[in-house]
């Protein structure tokens, strides 16, 4: 044992070790938590130290890494002694190819941690198991809810278009609520369809230059009545607007429909509801800005993850909505390659944008920028 | 089509030949893992590598459980990319596990293959006795999912999405998540478990390109019987066992590999 690896043989274990993982030499601590003397492990190869795994983990893992990074560091690993498994161990690894090359490997025990690592571990893996088995049953649901919905509507268009008889005025208002609240049901099924369908897999998307003037007015016209009933001005900002994006057409649609709507659930009667574009590099990025409540800090970090509400406002209790419209937009937008955003100020507005590949070459963009 | 799938793979192309080699790199790393010997071939190939849905500079929002729960889907990517960027007359080279998925490949698109040099290649890593000695056990590839597990998706993967100010920045969390060289740790989990609880031994049958197979001396994670069983299986292949020893000859002993595969398609063309 050389003296060097002894004198740090009370704090850690130390093993120097060929470039090919054979034990050339090991350190005191090392002895004593494997329960071997030194006779037993110079010149036998490194695995039979390490436990279930380590020999495949070492091989596939960290030789490879080591050789490209030349040293490894907060390796976990289980390490096996004499009488078996010595618990958690976290390692450093250094890789010395000054003459020989030799391979220095130093680790401390962690038993503590290690605890704390596997409570953290099936925690996350229950909540795994928990979230796959909600998306299932939201999918199931949605099939179910969705056919009887539909006998709802087909009767009530029955009734309302006379088919059994003539409405007096009070009858039809009754249908034309209960039809008007099947058509929210139906939406909110709608976006837990495609909430479900985006976990499960690639959204079905055909992507083709869209210019983004096109999808703006389409979006802008679609809402603008709802707009002025709200009382809110309406607003475009001149910007990139006879540039082109990749994009499933329809699929931006309904982002963009989802931010206006959005806006427009969430902006007080005077308020204002613009929409601006720009470029940034390769992309183009449309902006929807409005002068609503805000969003508190600690709710902007969630906000495009599901189920996630505004729940401080006041103003939202009798919105209504389950959560999901972000974070479809979210899955959306990185289907197509694209990002979303959010930046917001509370009590002054938010600003959401979506970013897409820019699908106009360079060259043809000079004067649509200026 | 072209775009995408270079971006999903970070193909990167050079070299000034008209043949392409196409490297295709091991479980735990990335396209990293040629640079010391893809260099020694840009003079007379075109040298094509790429990383894995989920290593490297990968697109991992590209990941989809369904299409990459076995080495099928990993096979198809290799296809798409030799059709994205018209890869004919291909000599595959693959590293451990992408020696399976390039056989998977080459039985996709017989007609892009030309060679496969396959290193280092078992198409099951269990054992099942009597009759075949993949070199593990079941306990030993649990026990290195564990290990995977805590050094990919431990305290790094946890911290990262509560570091994160916002949706999108997943530069961010490649930075915090552990020294190994996965793009995303809970997909390296599953490449790992795909990669080493499947078995392959029936799809070494019906494998119209010639293939070499490079063997080391010593390793721990192809044992010569894994190894000799895809000799024996895959019709007309050529064995060469090279000194180096270990599991990553291409890294550990690149001189000796890039004579391996210089004599073997040297000897195709006499």
């Amino acid at each position: 044992m050389s003296q060097r690896l002894e004198w740090g043989g009370s704090l850690a274990g130390s093993f120097i070790l060929t470039a090919d993982c054979r034990i050339l030499e090991v350190n005191g601590a090392a002895l004593r938590w494997l329960g071997y003397s030194e006779d037993e492990l110079v010149g036998k190869p490194f695995h039979v130290v390490l436990g279930s795994g380590g020999q495949f983990f070492l091989q596939s893992q960290i030789l490879p890494m080591l050789k490209l990074k030349g040293s490894l560091e907060e390796i976990y690993l289980r390490m096996r002694g004499k009488s078996g498994d010595t618990g958690p161990m976290l390692a450093n690894t250094a890789l010395r190819e000054t003459g020989e090359p030799r391979i220095e490997f130093t680790f401390l025990r962690i038993p503590q941690r290690g605890h704390l690592e596997d409570e953290l571990l099936q925690a996350r893996k229950m909540a795994e198991q928990a979230s796959d088995a909600k998306t299932k049953f939201l999918g199931m649901m949605s099939h179910e809810l969705r056919t009887p919905l539909q006998l709802i509507g087909l009767n009530n268009q029955m009734l309302l278009g006379g088919e059994c008889g003539l409405l007096n005025e009070e009858q039809k208002e009754m249908l034309e609520a209960s039809q008007s609240a099947a058509d929210s049901v139906a939406v909110l099924i709608d976006d837990i369809l495609d909430f479900v369908r985006m976990q499960g897999g690639p959204a079905n998307l055909t992507l083709e230059p869209v210019r983004v003037s096109r999808v703006l007015d389409r979006a802008e016209i679609s809402l603008r009545h709802r707009l002025h009933q709200a009382g809110l001005i309406c607003a475009r900002r001149p910007g990139v607007e006879n540039l082109s994006v990749l994009a499933d057409k329809n699929r931006l649609q309904q982002i963009l429909l989802n931010l206006l709507n959005n806006a427009l659930k969430f902006t007080p009667r005077n308020g204002s509801v613009t929409i601006a574009s720009h470029r940034a590099d390769e992309f183009v990025v449309i902006e929807v800005i409005d002068t609503g409540c805000g969003i508190p800090p600690e709710q902007l970090q969630r906000i495009f993850e599901p189920f996630v509400q505004l729940t401080t406002s006041i103003e939202s209790t009798d919105k209504p909505g389950i959560g999901l419209g972000l974070a479809i937009c979210r899955d959306l937008a990185r289907a197509m390659g694209g990002r979303m955003g959010v930046k917001s100020e509370l009590g002054v507005g938010s600003t959401f944008s979506i970013s897409l590949p820019c699908a106009t070459p360079r060259e043809q963009t000079g004067s649509a920028e200026t | 089509m072209a775009v995408s799938v270079t971006v999903r793979n970070n193909v990167k192309v050079f070299g000034s030949g008209q043949q392409p080699v196409l490297f295709a790199h091991g479980f735990g790393c990335d396209q990293n893992m040629w640079r010391f010997i893809a260099p020694a071939f840009t003079d007379r190939f075109k040298v094509v590598l790429f990383d894995y849905v989920g290593c490297g500079g990968s697109d991992i929002t590209a990941y989809r459980a369904e299409r990459y729960q076995s080495l099928q889907g990993y096979a198809r990517d290799i296809v798409e990319i030799a059709e994205a960027h018209d890869l004919r007359d291909i000599v595959f080279v693959g590293h451990s596990v992408s020696s399976m998925i390039g056989i998977l490949a080459a039985k996709l698109a017989p007609e892009r293959f030309a060679q496969l040099i396959l290193l280092v290649p078992s198409a099951c890593h269990l054992d099942f006795p009597p009759d075949y000695f993949g070199g593990f056990t079941r306990a030993d590839l649990e026990g290195l999912l564990d290990l995977m597990e805590k050094n990919y998706v431990g305290w790094a993967s946890f911290l990262a999405p509560m570091v994160m100010k916002n949706d999108d920045q997943p530069a961010l969390q490649k930075e915090l998540a552990t020294s190994f060289c996965a793009a995303d740790p809970s997909i390296a989990r599953r490449f790992a478990a795909v990669t080493f609880l499947s078995d392959h031994r029936n799809d070494l049958q019906g494998v119209n390109v010639p293939a070499l197979i490079i063997q080391c001396s010593d390793d721990a994670l192809a044992p010569a019987s894994a190894i000799d069983f895809v000799h024996r299986q895959l019709p007309g292949s050529a064995m060469r066992t090279l000194q180096a020893s270990g599991h990553c000859p291409h890294m550990t002993h690149p001189t000796e590999t890039i004579a391996a595969i210089n004599e073997y398609l040297s000897s195709l063309r006499s």
